[in-house]
């Protein structure tokens, strides 16, 4: 066996080479992220779902993400369940082959929060506000095969001026 | 330019009339319902004439300083979501309620204690740490509230270990509690920053016997100025040692001297259930008073090695006001405290 044949052979298909070739790119995908969530008195660590779509055109790139967490607390005496949603664009840097691009962006974001609050045996009211922010994120994505594509991220929201939430995720998407 | 014009507007009302805190209603319930708490003159930022919070920050044992003593870092300002409905607070968060339960149990039992001519002014204003980190210190409790004395005057709130139960840091017995070592360091030490004298000492057995009474007196001010025997139920129901309307009687073993690991609750139940008894004969209003009245006559005495010196003076003191209290207080004393000697009041 030469050594020409087994790479070959642990390469797998044409997948890889073939989107190294393009100098642009797109991908969108569903991620999965850890939140530190500022509250008003620490950072509470919630789990945050949300979806992301990138245009690359290297060395830029374009991402629009929105991203979905909820906490929820209730006992004998009150509810308290708070939803926040958060739309952000980034501008981006890209730099990297295919395989593995790394986005380094920032841009503005706007965080909708909505709190229900519950006490006594009817009461409740819920409240409803919009933060705009600022957003910045470190990113890895690359190939999945032909059309999948993964991602990783590390990033930083603000609410306002003085809360600030982090997060790191993981996605699974697709590319064109 | 944009981002603070944002922020400004949505800034709510920083000292609405009424707030939800957790409270006991006249039907003696305990449940979530809008108060006024008058010395909070921000909301937002939890800062008043009581005293200012502070999130995190940090407390380290000064390892370095002659005595080791305690300092807190302060953390950074509070910053409560909330908005207010029809004049009152409602917040976006399970932290501004337990806040607020917070300080308004605080203005409440200052409001009760002073109404009835006992001066808790020195206590004011200490100031609070929510969620700080512990450096160097074993302070493992999930989710408690706590009074650092020893020159700090500091309330610490740790609030959200257990799922599914109030939280002690807003259940408003526990923070009555907390309160009372608060009030017991004034009464004892003549100073709300001062060291007290008993914990000066070298003698472990006088600090711990000290610690008893001083537990025994937080329990006091929270069932008495609440009229609730047994204010843990809310939190803890599995935990039933601190009822004082039950059945704790003082042995031997409750006292340092005779304990290994040394559990300061138990004798200060047996304490505490003494007021309960008083309390039975009397009211906790004229209960509270004596209690307090009681302390202050037992650190006149700096009888810091002798805490049923205190039970005896607050029988001496009870019965001084009421003669016909004599007979029924000198039984439950016997009962309480079996191998006592009869004090000189029920001979
Ligand atoms: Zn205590």
């Amino acid at each position: 066996m030469t050594p020409t044949l087994l790479l070959s052979l642990f390469c797998g298909g044409g997948g890889v080479a073939h989107a190294i070739e393009g100098a642009e790119h797109s991908t969108a995908g569903v991620q999965l992220s850890a939140f530190a969530l500022q509250t008003p008195a620490r950072h509470a660590i919630v789990p945050a779902l949300g979806v992301w779509a990138s245009y690359t055109p290297r060395p830029w790139a374009l991402t629009g993400e929105l991203t979905l967490t909820r906490r929820a607390k209730t006992n004998d005496f009150y509810g308290v369940s708070a939803q926040l949603v958060r739309a952000s664009a980034l501008a981006e840097l890209a730099m990297g082959t295919r395989p593995m691009t790394v986005h380094v962006g920032a841009g503005p974001a706007l965080t909708v929060s909505s709190a229900l609050t519950e006490w006594g045996e009817t009461d409740a009211e819920r409240i409803t506000r919009a933060d705009l922010g600022v957003r910045a994120r470190v990113a890895l994505d690359g190939p999945l095969g032909e059309r999948l594509a993964w991602s990783w991220q590390v990033g930083v929201a603000s609410r306002g001026v003085y809360n600030w939430d982090y997060d790191l995720g993981a996605g699974i998407g697709v590319q064109w | 330019m944009f981002l603070p014009l944002v922020m400004f507007a949505c800034s709510p009302d920083p000292s609405p009339a009424l707030l939800l805190a957790v409270d006991r209603d006249e039907d003696g319930e305990y449940r979530v319902a809008p108060r006024p708490i008058p010395e909070l003159t921000d909301a937002q930022h939890m800062e008043g004439a009581l005293g200012h919070g502070y999130r995190g920050g940090r407390i380290a044992i000064e390892l370095f300083s002659a005595d080791m003593g305690i300092r807190y870092d302060e953390g950074g300002r509070m910053d409560l979501d909330y908005d207010v409905i029809d004049d009152v607070a409602i917040p976006m968060d399970e932290d501004g309620l337990v806040l607020w339960t917070y300080y308004h149990t605080l203005s409440q039992v200052r409001a009760d204690l002073n109404g009835l001519g006992v001066d808790t002014e020195p206590v004011w204003p200490i100031d609070f740490a929510y969620q700080p980190a512990f450096v160097g210190m074993d302070f493992t409790s999930g989710e408690n509230a706590a009074y650092l004395g020893s020159g700090v005057h500091l309330f610490i709130l740790l609030p959200d270990a257990l799922p599914a139960v109030l939280p002690l840091a807003a259940n408003p017995g526990v923070i009555r509690h907390e309160f009372g070592h608060a009030l017991f360091n004034v009464l004892t030490a003549g100073d709300a920053y001062a060291q007290a004298p008993y914990d000066a000492g070298d003698d472990p057995n006088v600090t711990n016997k000290v610690r008893a009474l001083n537990e025994g007196f937080a329990d006091m001010i929270a069932t008495l100025t609440l009229d609730d025997n047994d204010f843990f139920d809310l939190s803890l129901p599995s935990v039933t040692t601190r009822d004082v309307a039950a059945d704790a009687v003082a042995d031997a073993t409750m006292y340092p001297e005779n304990a290994e690991a040394y559990d300061p609750y138990a004798l200060g139940t047996v304490y505490a259930s003494f007021a309960w008894d008083l309390r039975e004969l009397t009211s906790a209003d004229q209960a509270v008073v004596l209690v307090v009245a009681a302390v202050d006559a037992w650190s006149a005495e700096a009888a810091w090695d002798d805490t049923d010196r205190w039970a005896e003076l607050l029988l001496e003191l009870s019965v001084a006001e009421d003669e016909s209290l004599k007979t029924p207080l000198c039984a439950a004393f016997a009962a309480r405290l079996p191998e006592h000697p009869t004090p000189e009041t029920c001979a």
